[in-house]
């Protein structure tokens, strides 16, 4: 409680270390920004934009879940 | 078209105004759309790196962990009584130890960034993705090092504001150095529309 009271934002790191279902979740902020600004470069007019970063952002997510998983399950089999 | 309408079509001037401020290519050729979408992508992406990791994730080449210029120094064998040929490097813990490194007999040698910058960039490759963010990472960079200096009247060397470790270092790392190098996508891109413009 004292170490969050003291916890300056910008400065200290996020309070989030007890939480470790909390770090996979920091993986979407960061490939919705990828998918939204390789749109913005590809497509033609920005009104298509929204809709084909989501496309992208969702292929991207389900993509990374689809490796994990298949990583876990190489990790299994040879562990 | 209003939209299209540009201001510059220089490439030199849209690479240097799309480092500058991310998205400010594509504004300076007249997109300002698609300027305005990736400039609070970027910027928004930096932010939250910063936010996750601390302020301490900007770490330039050079500079130590207290926050003064690492310094390279001549160590002095003190059994021989002459310089060894061989350098180390110093992290000064004050003002005055980055002005005087070392042990007594040490031959300062220049800080560690201007005698070995690529061995600095080296340690810190990661510092190459931030910098292409432009100004701002400079700006974090200025802070983070002015906030690392230990604490006045302190007895012993502590950071001012440590540094964070493990995931939320590389998380706010990776955060920082992504919007970096998605800055360098969109500075080629601007810069070949304005040279599309031109033809």
């Amino acid at each position: 409680m004292i170490t969050l009271l003291s916890y300056v934002m910008f400065f200290d790191p996020l309070p989030i270390w007890a939480k470790p279902w909390f770090w996979p979740l920091l993986l979407l902020p960061l490939c919705l920004a990828v998918a939204v600004v390789y749109k913005c470069v590809r497509c033609r007019h920005t009104s298509q934009v929204p809709r084909e970063a989501t496309l992208l952002f969702v292929t991207i997510v389900v993509g990374m879940i689809l490796t994990a998983a298949a990583l876990a399950g190489l990790a299994a089999i040879m562990g | 078209m209003a939209e299209n309408r540009s201001l510059i079509r220089s490439i030199p001037m849209v690479c240097l105004f799309a480092w500058l401020m991310p998205g400010g290519g594509y504004l300076l050729i007249g997109q300002r759309a698609r300027g305005a979408t990736v400039a609070v992508t970027i910027i928004a992406l930096f932010l939250a790196g910063i936010l996750v990791g601390g302020i301490r994730i900007m770490d330039p080449p050079g500079w130590g962990q207290f926050g003064y210029m690492s310094q390279l120094v001549e160590k002095y064998d003190r059994r021989r009584q002459q310089l060894e040929g061989e350098y180390s490097r110093v992290e000064p813990s004050s003002s005055e130890e980055e002005a005087n490194p070392g042990s007594d007999g040490d031959k300062p040698a220049g800080p560690a960034l201007l005698t070995e910058p690529l061995g600095e960039l080296g340690d810190k490759p990661w510092y190459v993705g931030q910098i292409l963010c432009g100004p701002m990472t400079l700006a974090a960079s200025a802070v983070s090092v002015h906030v690392a200096h230990p604490p006045a009247g302190s007895q012993t060397a502590v950071e001012g504001v440590p540094q964070s470790h493990s995931r939320s270092w590389e998380i706010g790392t990776l955060y920082t150095a992504v919007a970096g190098m998605l800055n360098l996508l969109v500075i080629i891109d601007s810069a070949h529309r304005a040279g599309q413009g031109k033809q």
